[in-house]
């Protein structure tokens, strides 16, 4: 570790990576801080993605990266009604642990300096602006100078509140969730088919959000959940999924926990400040419907990356030159998640009664004409308004 | 569903037994009082304000009131 770098990103996720391969396309000297002791692991991810989505941001694509190719959707109803649906595109279940891994050597490969199992406790300010970081690698205390710190540090983010920003997350309004990895699912009671994703909906499976069945192989999946943190108080995910897992792979052998969650609502101020910048989970940048944050995190790293690669050349990282990060990313997928997250609000609050008659509607529609855009929808049969604000998403 | 939750009257432990150290807590506390490393967790009794966000929001119910 040098005694400064132009910029350091603190986290090693997609966000982070990718934030830091960009600026260091810009030429400028970048070190990237992990806190675990391996970039990848634990895997905090359902790890879906579109086949579109991924190769658009990420033109230099690896077959290594896809556990499976996903072709439709079951959603099922709180009634056990299943509807089918095809997209229009295919899906990826990524290995979270490879992609991650490979994005960090790809930021290494640009010149990204990268350390793991540094952890950062602080921001270092002067005079009201940052002028570096500290905290502990392998244990032992540093202090790095920097001019620009990228808070990439995900939904635990504490980069920005250091620096003032307001990225708590409401109860109502992160999704808390348990997944586990099922094995053995070859068994023909399961009616398992590992070519689709499942989406179960309700209030007796998960309350303000979904389990999901996400196939990992032609016999594994990850199987888990998220409900919305306001219901978690009266019953916790993992019972939530015990009884999922229960009821649709009774006695499966479970390879893997793990918990987590996801931020559901965009932060409405800002997501810059002097010499601050923060991307993927810290920004709440995932799309509040879905949960979905991969691409996000790359499209924001990329536009973030960019602009602070031009602060450091142009030797200005006043808010007032980050804000131009913050204007790109709300003129695309950010304006986008407004729009969702009014919608996700009318959505998570369907009654059991309103989502079985969604799937009535649903079943009506033919199945190549069951796309996201109808889905959503069928969902807002009694919100016209919001069928309008989503039309303007889509074209 | 208003975001009160009930107060905490006494302090909240984190079991590193049972904590996955997901962050989730971190995410909601309003104090800024929960530190997370790798595979360490603490609530820092001088900054926690005692509102039971945390102990309502875990995935796992690790966090509980001292017994």
């Amino acid at each position: 570790m040098k005694a400064r770098y132009d910029v350091v990103v603190v986290g090693g996720g997609p966000a982070g990576s990718w934030t830091a391969k960009w600026a260091a396309e810009k030429g400028v000297s970048v070190l990237l801080l992990e806190k675990d002791r391996e970039i990848g692991i634990p895997v905090r991810c359902a790890e879906g993605v579109s086949e579109k989505g991924l190769k658009t941001f990420i033109p230099e694509f690896r077959q290594e990266w896809i556990s499976r190719t996903i072709l439709g959707v079951r959603l099922v109803a709180p009634d056990g009604t299943q509807v089918d649906a095809y997209t229009g595109e295919r899906g990826f279940i990524l290995d979270r642990k490879r992609f991650d891994a490979d994005l960090a050597e790809m930021a290494a490969q640009r010149g990204v300096e990268v350390m793991t199992k540094a952890y950062v406790a602080g921001l270092v300010f002067e005079k009201g602006m940052v002028k570096g970081v500290y905290g502990e690698h392998l244990g032992k205390p540093f202090t790095v100078e920097t001019s620009l710190v990228i808070g990439a540090d995900g939904v635990e983010s504490r980069v920005g509140r250091w620096a003032g920003l307001k990225t708590q997350c409401p109860l109502r309004e992160i999704e808390t969730c348990v997944q586990a990895t099922l094995g053995g699912l070859g068994k023909t009671e399961y009616a398992f088919n590992p070519d689709i994703v499942e989406l179960h909906f309700g209030h007796e499976v998960a309350p303000g959000g979904y389990a999901w069945v996400f196939p990992k192989s032609p016999t594994s999946a990850n199987v888990g959940l998220g409900i919305s943190g306001e219901y978690a108080r009266w019953k916790k995910p993992i019972d939530y999924l015990k009884t999922f897992i229960h009821r649709r792979f009774p006695n499966a052998s479970v390879l893997t926990w793990v918990a987590g969650s996801v931020p559901v609502c965009p932060i409405f101020g800002d997501i810059v400040t002097h010499g601050v910048m923060l991307v993927g989970d810290a920004a709440h940048q995932a799309t509040p419907i879905t949960g979905g944050g991969i691409l996000n995190a790359l499209q924001a790293g990329q536009l973030a990356g960019e602009v602070a690669g031009e602060a450091i050349r142009s030797g200005d990282v006043s808010k007032k030159k980050l804000l131009a990060y913050q204007k790109a990313w709300m003129k695309t997928e950010g304006k986008i998640n407004e729009r969702f997250y009014k919608i996700k609000n009318v959505l998570f609050a369907l009654s059991d009664e309103e989502l079985n008659h969604i799937a009535e509607i649903l079943l009506k529609i033919p199945p190549d004409q069951r796309n996201v855009f109808n889905i959503i929808k069928a969902g807002l049969f009694r919100h016209p308004k919001l069928i309008l604000e989503l039309a303007k998403t889509w074209w | 569903m208003t975001e009160k939750t009930q107060k905490m009257k006494k302090r909240i432990y984190i079991s590193l037994q049972a904590c996955d150290f997901c962050g989730t807590c971190v995410a909601v506390c309003p104090e800024d009082a929960i530190e997370l490393k790798e595979s360490f967790i603490e609530i820092l009794d001088e900054k926690c304000s005692r509102c039971g966000y945390c102990v309502a929001v875990c995935p796992l119910g690790v966090p509980q009131e001292e017994s």
